[in-house]
């Protein structure tokens, strides 16, 4: 749980929108152990909790095809309430959280874009802080013959000074005289995973499970006695989490609305026969992987939980995701989790972490080999991996490898960066250039107005 | 009047019958070959009817619910721009109806032609079979790379524009779905990116189709890593090189031409390396 002094700065951009500021002190008062809270509004106005280090959206799960029937049309809300409950309890270990519903309002689906960009800009206390997560989650669901179909997806990402920032490691190699700076992103912020099958009884189940989850209640127990919090897509119902206890939550609204224990994790236990929505939905466990990742990351010490503990719920919830799901049926994401824990060793672990971090670039390279992105990290990283010191034959694979990524994408900011960076290298120690003067002036002359192209990377 | 057959008459009709034959059948052939619609203005990919065996679908209407899912599964539409994979932006299309042999004949000029104009990228069929109470699946893909056909046609020289992936679920899978078994998006747009990165390259867009031919090239040897068998994997070979070619003939071309701004991107590269490694 969060000491108290960060609560209150968060509380109060929560409460700001309200424009209830004494509520602030009252609140404060009465709950001073909170740092967690959940929302749910209309996705033509996001907003986040601007005190949380780590805000999750939940975007309806759009229904693709001719007109649903009206029970499949309900299951797309149902579902994106139960997997905002899901989510935002996975991620209260993490600390510092806050979790949105998203509802559509009209019959346009909620623009991703438009919902990150407008929480991504701006200083208004809608917006993310500097340094702060967000993890969007969205999905479509398809009905055929008794069979839904249903597909989820995840985007992430850390807010920079102005819009969103790529997650980055920076790598300084000693290359004779001089040294040569490198960043390399993540190859992706964001994951479709493969669609999945699910049965009429499923949806039944998800109906019911719903049901019984938007009620808040008296005690953490199903059959005590509560009030429903399903409410209209333009009513916001914001709301902290002040305890938990076995899947539950105990919130307390912060304008008008009821207060007590709300079901948050649809699991009645381990067993297999039971049905469980991690279970069902396996890109829950990947979510809260990434949660865990953007928690190391993140500036905010949202909660002192050390690093190593955060590290093992990365694990696991990556592991429960690879055990649900086959490598050839999520190439993408299985490389994406690989660089992901690739950062992690780069970060957590210093020097001695590098060979693991070189090796994971190296597979999300291999599962990911159409992203420029993903070779750039392999190639800026591979020379770590390498006994002895930086020589000319090493930094031209570099480059080469560097030019390989631009192939691919020509407009990638970071590789284009330290293409210009090899070739400073080069123009300072002429002898390892393997370009003669005027074709190095050439070539550092296209790649300096590539850069200016796209957003420049300072 | 009494019609009397010469000799000459006989063998002029023994001569002509065949090539009747020929030419009834075709049109025939093409009689059947239903439209299709592609999604204008953008690039398409058609998803035609399979043939099957028996046991495979049980009606017109479990198919038809094949093709549908199919493309939900392929066509990601709004999503995939939230995304922001590399994948070209093509949108697939359900050809319902349209089944073309497996030796795809009825692809004659003049459709090829339509569908080249209509900004068809490329069309995917094939056979699927089941076996075992459909416990073990195999589909037997063809994807048809359309300005590679439009290019053959004109007797330019071009890899087969035909290319075959085999699939199979040796029954493994708890249930074998077609669909899991075909629904592979890398696979499609290693094809695509090929596709659309030689029908730049006729437009003399030297810099965008030298990127899709990298990544076409990247892609192809992804597939190529899964050691495909038999004439199916010289065509890969095959196409895999004529994509680097085409790369380094982009490179090329935006050399001379005066209309390309210089030095441009593609001055980084040389025509014998035109990806850099990656190809």
């Amino acid at each position: 749980m969060k000491p108290f002094s960060l609560s209150l700065e968060w509380v109060q951009g929560a409460f700001g929108r309200l424009g209830a500021i004494t509520c602030v002190a009252t609140a404060a008062l009465l709950f001073p152990l909170f740092a967690f809270a959940g929302v749910q509004r209309p996705c033509s106005q996001p907003a986040v909790f601007q005190g949380a280090a780590i805000n999750s959206f939940v975007l309806p799960y759009r229904y693709v095809g001719a007109k649903p029937a009206e029970e499949v049309q309900a299951a797309s809300r149902e579902l994106s309430a139960l997997v905002h409950f899901e989510v935002l309890f996975s991620l209260l270990k993490y600390g510092s959280v806050g979790g949105t519903d998203l509802v559509a309002t009209g019959r346009e689906p909620c623009d991703v874009d438009s919902v990150i960009n407008d929480v991504s800009h701006g200083r208004s206390p809608d917006t993310l802080l500097p340094g702060r997560a967000l993890i969007v989650t969205w999905g479509r669901l398809f009905e055929q013959d008794e069979q839904l179909y249903l597909q989820s997806y995840v985007r992430f990402l850390r807010r920079g000074e102005e819009g969103a920032k790529p997650e980055t490691v920076s790598v300084k190699l000693q290359a004779g005289e001089s040294s040569l700076d490198l960043i390399a992103a993540l190859p992706t912020q964001a994951v479709a995973f493969p669609p999945r099958r699910i049965s009429r009884g499923d949806l039944a189940r998800v109906k019911a499970e719903f049901r019984r989850t938007m009620i808040v209640r008296s005690e953490p127990n199903l059959d005590a006695p509560g009030r429903s919090i399903d409410f209209g897509p333009n009513r916001v119902f914001p709301y902290l989490i002040t305890e938990t206890r076995d899947g539950w939550m105990k919130i307390q609204p912060m304008a008008e609305g009821p207060a007590g224990w709300v079901r948050a994790r649809v699991e009645a236990g381990e067993s297999r026969e039971e049905w469980s929505l991690r279970r069902w939905l396996p890109e829950l466990s990947y979510i809260d992987a990434i949660a865990g990742f953007l928690k190391l990351r993140t500036d905010q010490a949202g909660s002192p939980e050390p690093a190593i503990r955060v590290r093992q719920w990365v694990d696991s919830g990556f592991a429960r995701f690879k055990a649900a799901v086959p490598e050839q049926d999520a190439p993408v994401a299985y490389g994406l989790a690989s660089a992901v824990q690739g950062f992690i060793a780069f970060d957590v672990d210093g020097a001695s972490g590098r060979s693991e971090a070189v090796r994971l670039f190296a597979k999300a390279r291999e599962l990911m080999s159409d992203y420029a992105a993903a070779l750039n990290l392999a190639a800026v990283t591979q020379p770590l991996g390498a006994e002895g010191p930086v020589d000319a034959a090493t930094v031209d694979r570099l480059g080469r490898r560097l030019t390989g990524a631009l192939a691919l994408d020509p407009g990638d900011a970071i590789v284009l960066t330290n293409l210009r960076n090899v070739y400073s290298l080069y123009a300072a120690q002429p002898a390892w250039s393997p370009f003669a003067p005027q074709e190095l002036s050439q070539r550092v002359a296209v790649v300096k107005g590539m850069i200016e192209k796209v957003s420049p990377v300072r | 009047m009494r019609m009397r057959f010469s000799f000459r008459d006989w063998r002029v009709a023994q001569i002509a019958y065949p090539w009747l034959v020929m030419i009834f059948t075709a049109s025939a052939v093409q009689a059947q070959f239903a439209d299709c619609q592609p999604v204008t203005p953008n690039f398409s990919v058609f998803l035609s009817e399979p043939a099957y065996t028996t046991g495979t679908f049980q009606d017109q209407k479990q198919l038809q619910q094949f093709l549908e899912r199919l493309q939900f599964e392929l066509d990601q539409e709004h999503d995939a721009r939230w995304v922001k994979s590399p994948s070209t932006d093509v949108r697939f299309v359900m050809c319902f109806h349209r089944a073309p042999r497996l030796d795809g004949q009825e692809f004659v000029p003049s459709v090829i032609e339509t569908m080249h104009t209509r900004r068809v990228l490329l069309e995917i069929w094939g056979n699927l079979e089941a076996e075992d109470g459909g416990k073990k699946i195999t589909a037997r893909m063809n994807y048809l790379l359309v300005p590679l056909k439009f290019a053959a046609n004109r007797n330019e020289r071009v890899p087969p524009a035909l290319q075959r992936l085999v699939y199979s679920d040796p029954g493994t899978a708890s249930k074998p779905d077609f669909v899991e078994l075909i629904a592979r998006p890398l696979d499609i747009d290693a094809f695509v990116a090929a596709a659309f990165g030689f029908k730049l390259l006729r437009e003399r867009q030297w810099d965008i189709a030298h990127q899709n031919l990298c990544r076409a090239a990247t892609l192809l040897k992804s597939i190529q890593e899964r050691s495909p068998r038999g004439r199916t994997g010289e065509d890969i070979q095959a196409l895999r090189t004529f994509v680097v070619e085409s790369a380094g003939l982009a490179i090329k071309n935006a050399g001379v031409d005066p209309k390309y701004k210089k030095p441009g991107l593609l001055s980084l590269y040389k025509p014998n390396e035109p990806c850099h490694g990656e190809e």
